[in-house]
């Protein structure tokens, strides 16, 4: 009984737990200046925060530079992890962004 | 960054105090070291300014890195421009550029252009590289700070 009211009463899932998807780069040039860019803009538009992880090297995705110096080709398969409200929302939609095919892909969905 | 960068090309103190007369000196100084010809320069510093279009690569802390692909070369190039007075670059920071890392890539090589990215985000978060780089005065001194730098192509 106590877990049932620990489960209404508890945090919705992702606002403090993390939520984690893998994600491969599809884009040919990989993740350059460019993507890294839409990225990050796309990133801030969510309360949640959110990182993305490349073996030992970990990315905030609002950061374009640290986004950059990840070097991830295409191929290359990242850890995102987002936390906060609206981490359910943001998660698929940003693993979508960082898979995409190419920059102008991803510009349609900044639009 | 020896890797990529051009020694015969890098500017120590650019003559342009715009974006595009920057990226038009730039580019001359690799044509003139033998990488373009003359007559193929318009066409590059065009592609460039057109990347510059979609999204300044001026990515903070006086750092711009404005680049694009071009057929024909070698391998991944590029060369550095400084700039004394500072140049308006629409930087994310808003900050005018003081280090101009010009980039042209092979178009079927994504290697190393983000190698190339990764080296020069890593040198611009670095302080003391970046204070020891803006008191460069000539070539010489810019390719002996260069030539001690690490090289992430190293890296496993």
């Amino acid at each position: 009984m106590s877990v049932t009211i620990a489960m209404e009463n508890g945090p919705l899932l992702g606002e403090n737990n993390p939520l984690q998807a893998m994600v491969v780069i599809r884009n040919p040039r990989g993740l350059h200046m460019r993507p890294a860019m839409m990225i990050a803009r796309l990133a801030a538009k969510y309360q949640c925060t959110g990182t993305l992880r490349k073996q030992d090297r970990k990315a905030s995705l609002r950061s374009m530079t640290q986004l950059m110096l990840l070097a991830a080709l295409q191929g290359t398969e990242l850890e995102l992890e987002v936390t906060g409200e609206d981490a359910q929302v943001a998660l698929p939609i940003l693993a979508k962004a960082i898979a995409a095919n190419s920059s102008e892909d991803l510009e349609l969905m900044l639009k | 960054m020896k890797n990529f960068l051009i020694r015969d090309a890098i500017v120590p103190a650019l003559l342009a105090t715009t974006k595009e007369g920057a990226i038009r000196e730039l580019v001359g100084t690799l044509q003139a070291a033998g990488f373009f010809r003359p007559t193929e320069v318009d066409a590059v510093v065009k592609e460039i300014l057109r990347r510059e279009g979609l999204g300044s690569t001026g990515i903070g802390r006086g750092v711009a890195i404005p680049h694009s692909r071009f057929e024909g070369l070698p391998q991944l190039i590029g060369t550095l421009g400084l700039s004394k007075t500072g140049i308006p670059f629409e930087s994310i920071d808003g900050q005018d550029v003081r280090m101009v890392f010009l980039l042209v890539s092979k178009p079927d090589q994504p290697g190393p252009h983000l190698h190339a990215l990764e080296t020069i985000v890593r040198i611009s978060e670095d302080d003391a590289f970046i204070n020891q780089l803006l008191a460069c005065e000539t070539r010489e001194q810019i390719w002996s700070l260069i030539e001690g730098t690490p090289n992430p192509w190293n890296r496993a």
